[in-house]
This record gives structure tokens, C-alpha cells and sequence, in this order.
């Protein structure tokens, strides 16, 4: 030891039970508020990447697909799946309601295995013709529109762009990898009209698919539609519905809200388990330090006889507080890091809602936060220890000692 | 320099809104200067580990004034009177006084370190004095490793450290064998005789033989005056007060 100020090192380093106990409850602390605002910000990113790339106002699907609910998990988390319906819905809802904007048909096609992956794949092709949903966010990946042939594939699809994969047999060429979504339209694969064509002919063939006795160029799987101002979105998807058989016509933002209700479920949740972690953590690190600092006044009184100040005294005891709480944050956001990377997966499929990461620098400013959240939750606990400490007599102290 | 303490007095609450008191010390004067060494002995609860926790700046009393060389201890703020007792007064506690987070040296050295860093030339004097009490193989241990004595001897050795102008001592001889009571003794002995005023209260009949003053103390007051003494005046004063 070189000096006083070196005392709380010295201390910690020399006292591995209390310091590693205290760290623990930092660290406790801080994967509480961390891996929370995480979790929280992470739900609310995806709901918002899923609300800017639907684009869509009113999804059609077949009326069977919504009967049985398949359909949400397929549009909105790009879970494998597939429905079929005729063609000529694209046509009669084009011509007979009024209010659309733009309307245009999706095609989805699960490969069975795919040259990239070990798992179904959702093929989702779209006509670039007529598409207002998925190419706005191809192009802020690829900024081309795709050929013939041609696939954009997913964040997690472990190919390269330049590669051939081999979808049904077909040879497809990578053109490019979209960015992060964090469901599982990050395994999928797009292609255009044509190309979704020629695969669904080439599953057809193998005897994969059955498009309900269908040709599959007369098959397409759901409709979007982007309604014109100053119509109502309700009637026009109600005017769909009277209209159109053998459909459902659903709101893309009742959708969505379906899934946000869940969130807003999650987060409310995510908030209580901080607070009442806060609560008790704040109130057992509270008692902790008094009961160490009610232990050590015998040592407290011995610094005092040999000179040291009363404030001498709460500068090592605040000193203890913020290097282990400091080091328990970082510990905690470790942990919280280490326990993302391997089970966020897992989590975002147990959920059920998009899930996606804010970007390296938010999570810097919420790991910054967090570290000085628990440094000052250790600094006021310490404080109030620190106070008593520092109030104490010592020529009490030592004669309550003999 | 002369310590002195006059018309001080201590009470403690007896109950929680302080409306019956015990008196731990009765109005009482001491005065000790350089080059002295005074013996309080007494009876247990009999005021003078509360007498040394005042005069060492430890205690508030309840009344009256503790100088140093003029200078009210007790006028001084905290921090004022802390760094004034790390450079004057070094007192040593009854019991064990060890900060277990450092070594013997350590230990030592803490007085040094208090307002300063850790020096060569402090090393030295402390390991000199853990040579002195007999403790220089001690010098990397741990005081969880250390004997009774040998705390109470690292305990007098740190306070030595500082060469301070006055020692105030709670029982420094109270766990340790004849020859060890001696060495100490012998230390304060030559603290006092090179300019230091020490204050010894003890138990231990050994002491008187090496003080210049001795009091007695019972019941919060300081009794017994003053005696010059040499050995056959302190075979006298043990005759009078029935001990050893």
C-alpha cells in the first residue's frame, strides 16, 4: 500500500467474501436494468421495423388461412408456411372496389431444404412491378431491382452474395443480404414474381407442393393493398370482404396491434421485475453495507486514532461502493451480453415478437447508463453507511470495545 | 509540549431522552509534559480509558478544555484536530487495534501514510522498530496470524512510528509475558526520557517502577497525586495502594 487512498483496493482485494458478495449484488443490479431497457427497446425496434416494412394498409389472405390463424405467423414473423388462393383475386379487388391505391400479390413457397440451410426456408416472391411492401426495403439493401433468377436473401442466411444456391433444384444466383428484422424473415429468401414461378413449377414437379389442384401460375398467396387517402381503411377492407369470396381482408394494423398488445404486455412486465429487483437489491445492498461497516467500526475507530478524518473515513467506505458497484455493472452487462448472444434466439422465439437489437451505440449509452444507474444506487446506499460511519464516536466505540 | 486538561468532565445518557446521567468522569484537571511518563492505575470502569479518549482528542467531553502547547483541541474541526492528532498524539488502544487488511508493516507504516505516501526512509525506521519489539520476522504477516502479545506490541510499535511529542497508552502491557512488559515498558521509558510526555494506564504494578508521576483513579475521579518516584518510592506507593 503506497498510501490511505489505496486503502479500499487493499480492503476489497483482501476481503474476497464481503467484495465478491456486494459485486454480485451490483452485478444483479445492473442485469436487471440493462438486459430490461434492452429487452424492452429491442421488442419496440421490432414492432417498428415490422410496422415500416408491411407498408401494406389492408393483407388479403385465403379465408382458410385465417380461419385457422396461420396466416399471422407467416406475414408477420416469416415463419415457414404457405397458403393458396386464385389469382383472379387480385383482379376483382382491383376493379370492383374503389379507394386502392396500389395493390399486389405475394407468393410464399417453404423449400423443404435449401443448398444454404439445414432448415425450411420462406421463399416470399413479390411482383417488382407492382410491389410497395418488401421493395423499398430490398432497395435499402441491394438498390437494384431483382432479375430473373436473382434472390435477396436474409441477415441469417449463411450464404454470400455472388453465391448459387440451389432452391427445388433450380439454381438461384445471391444478389445481395437484407438487414437485421429480428424475426424469422431473417431465414428468408426473395425473389420476383418469375422466379417464385419457376420454383413453385420445379416443387410442383417433385410432387412438394399441392396448390389446391391449381395451376401454380394461377395461385397466389396473399394480396396487400395500399388504400388512397380519403377513404376509410375499415370500409374498404369491409367492402373487400362483401365482395371477394373465398377471402379474408384483415387490417395490417389490427395485425400489428395484435402483436404490439403482446409487447406492451412484455414491457410492462420487463418493468415491474426491474423495480421490484431495484427495490429489494437497493434495500438488501442498504442493509449490507451497514451491517459490514456496524462490523468494521472497531477498525474505523483504529483509523481514527491514528489520525484519520471523519471524512477520511466516508471517502473509504464511498470509495468500496463505487469500485465494486462499478465493477459489478460491468460485470452485470457482461453477463447480460453473454446471455443475449446465446439464448436471444430462443427468447425471441419463446416471445413471440419481433425482437431486434438497437444499434452497437444505444446499447453503449444504456450500458453507460446503467453502470452509473448502479454506481449511484451503491453511492446513496453507501452514503447513508458512510454517514453512521462518520458520526461515530470513537472514544465510545473503543470504550464499548473494552 | 504540555498536555493539559482542565476542568473536564464526561457524562453519558443512561436512558434514551437523556434524562438520567452517569458520570463516567467528575470534574477533574491533569496536566503532563515533555519528557514525562504518568501512570493512571485504578479499577476497571473507573473513568481512564474515557479520561485518555478525551485527552487524546477521542471524546468529547461533556465540559471543560484539553490544550496542547495553549492550542483547544476541542475548538479545532474534525479534520483540523484529526491531522493534529496523526502529528502530536498517538494513542494506543486497549485490546487489538490491528487493521486486518495490511500487513504487520503495514500496519506500522499507517500513521506515515495518513497524510503522506510510503517512503524508504519510513520503511526503514518501521522495520528498525519491529527489530525493536521483536516482531521483524513478522514484518509481511497478516495480524490474523499474530499472537496477542505480539498485536499489542505492533500496536505500540505503530504508534512510536511518528515519533510523536505525546503517547497516550490504554493498558499497553495487558497481554504480554515479563520480558516483552519489560521491553515495552523500556520503549516508553526512552520515549519519555527523549522529550515525548507519555501516559501509561495500567494495571500492571510493573509500570510504576518506570513512571514519574503516578495517579490513581476510581469512580471518575482522579484521586491519588502526583509522586516523584525512583524504584523504592514506587515500592512505596504499591505498600500504600495494596498491590504488587
Amino acid at each position: 500500500m503506497k498510501s490511505i487512498h489505496s486503502l479500499p483496493f487493499v480492503n476489497l482485494i483482501k476481503k474476497p467474501a464481503r467484495s465478491i458478495a456486494l459485486l454480485i449484488l451490483s452485478a444483479f443490479l445492473a442485469v436487471s436494468a440493462f438486459g430490461g431497457s434492452l429487452a424492452v427497446m429491442s421488442l419496440r425496434n421490432g414492432i417498428d421495423s415490422l410496422e415500416s416494412r408491411l407498408g401494406a394498409d389492408i393483407i388479403v389472405v385465403p379465408y382458410e388461412a385465417a380461419t385457422q390463424g396461420s396466416y399471422e405467423s407467416v406475414i408477420l414473423q416469416g415463419n415457414p408456411g404457405a397458403f393458396y388462393m386464385s389469382n383472379s383475386v387480385l383482379g376483382e379487388i382491383a376493379e370492383e372496389i374503389e379507394g386502392i391505391e396500389k395493390i399486389s400479390a405475394q407468393y410464399f413457397l417453404v423449400s423443404a431444404k435449401a443448398g444454404c440451410c439445414s432448415v425450411k426456408v420462406q421463399i416470399i416472391g413479390f411482383d417488382p412491378a407492382t410491389d410497395f411492401s418488401v421493395t423499398p426495403w430490398i432497395e435499402r439493401s441491394y438498390g437494384k431491382e431483382l432479375s430473373d433468377g436473382d434472390v435477396i436473401v436474409g441477415s441469417l442466411v449463411e450464404v454470400s452474395t455472388g453465391d448459387d444456391i440451389k432452391l427445388f433444384d433450380r439454381k438461384v444466383n445471391v444478389v445481395g443480404q437484407l438487414e437485421r428484422t429480428g424475426t424469422e424473415l431473417d431465414t428468408a429468401i426473395y425473389c420476383n414474381v418469375n422466379t417464385v414461378k419457376q420454383l413453385m413449377q420445379a416443387a410442383q414437379v417433385k410432387q412438394l407442393v399441392d396448390y389446391n389442384g391449381s395451376d401454380p401460375d394461377k395461385v397466389i398467396s396473399s394480396v396487400l393493398v395500399k388504400v388512397r387517402d380519403g377513404y376509410d381503411i375499415d370500409d374498404v377492407t369491409a367492402e373487400i370482404n362483401l365482395h371477394v369470396r373465398g377471402i379474408k381482408a384483415i387490417r395490417a394494423k389490427s395485425m400489428i396491434s395484435s402483436v404490439s398488445d403482446s409487447l406492451s404486455g412484455v414491457s410492462s412486465a420487463i418493468g415491474v421485475l426491474i423495480a421490484v429487483i431495484w427495490g429489494l437489491s437497493l434495500i438488501i445492498m442498504a442493509i449490507s453495507f451497514s451491517m459490514i461497516n456496524n462490523e468494521r467500526k472497531k477498525e474505523f475507530a483504529v483509523l481514527r486514532v491514528l489520525g484519520a478524518s471523519r471524512g477520511m473515513l466516508s471517502s473509504i467506505v464511498f470509495k468500496e461502493a463505487i469500485l465494486l458497484t462499478f465493477a459489478g455493472s460491468v460485470c452485470g452487462i457482461l453477463l447480460t451480453l453473454l446471455i443475449g448472444a446465446l439464448f436471444s434466439d430462443s427468447l425471441t422465439s419463446s416471445i413471440g415478437v419481433p425482437f431486434l437489437l438497437p444499434s452497437v451505440g444505444t446499447m453503449a449509452a444504456i450500458g453507460a447508463a446503467t453502470v452509473a444507474a448502479t454506481m449511484l444506487a451503491g453511492a446513496l446506499t453507501a452514503a447513508i453507511s458512510a454517514h453512521k460511519v462518520s458520526k461515530q464516536d470513537t472514544g465510545v466505540i473503543l470504550r464499548g470495545d473494552n | 509540549m504540555e498536555l493539559k486538561a482542565k476542568g473536564i468532565m464526561k457524562k453519558f445518557p443512561r436512558m434514551r431522552d437523556g434524562a438520567n446521567f452517569f458520570y463516567a468522569l467528575h470534574e477533574t484537571d491533569f496536566s503532563i509534559d515533555s519528557g514525562t511518563l504518568a501512570v493512571i492505575t485504578g479499577r476497571s470502569g473507573g473513568g481512564k480509558t474515557t479520561l485518555l479518549n478525551i485527552l487524546g482528542g477521542l471524546l468529547q467531553p461533556s465540559s471543560g478544555t484539553v490544550t496542547v502547547d495553549g492550542v483547544d483541541l476541542y475548538q479545532m474541526d474534525d479534520r483540523k484536530l484529526s491531522a493534529f492528532r496523526n502529528k502530536y498524539i498517538a494513542v494506543i488502544p486497549q485490546g487489538v487495534s490491528a487493521v486486518y487488511t495490511l500487513t504487520v508493516l503495514e500496519n506500522i507504516l499507517l500513521p506515515t501514510m495518513m497524510y503522506g505516501k510510503r517512503t524508504d526512509e519510513n520503511v526503514g525506521r518501521a522495520e528498525e522498530l519491529l527489530q525493536q519489539f521483536g516482531i521483524g520476522d513478522l514484518r509481511d504477516a497478516m495480524p490474523s496470524e499474530l499472537s496477542g502479545g505480539e498485536l499489542r506490541r505492533m500496536a505500540i510499535a505503530r504508534a512510536m512510528m511518528t515519533e510523536p511529542a505525546i503517547i497516550l497508552a490504554d493498558e499497553p502491557t495487558g497481554d504480554l509475558d515479563d520480558e516483552n512488559t519489560a521491553v515495552v515498558l523500556k520503549m516508553l521509558r526512552k520515549t519519555a526520557d527523549d522529550g515525548a510526555a507519555v501516559l501509561v494506564i495500567s494495571h500492571d504494578a510493573d509500570t510504576l517502577s518506570y513512571a514519574d508521576q503516578i495517579y490513581r483513579m476510581d469512580g471518575g475521579k482522579l484521586t491519588s497525586h502526583s509522586l516523584p518516584l525512583g524504584k523504592e518510592g514506587a515500592s512505596e506507593w504499591r505498600r500504600m495502594n495494596c498491590m504488587n
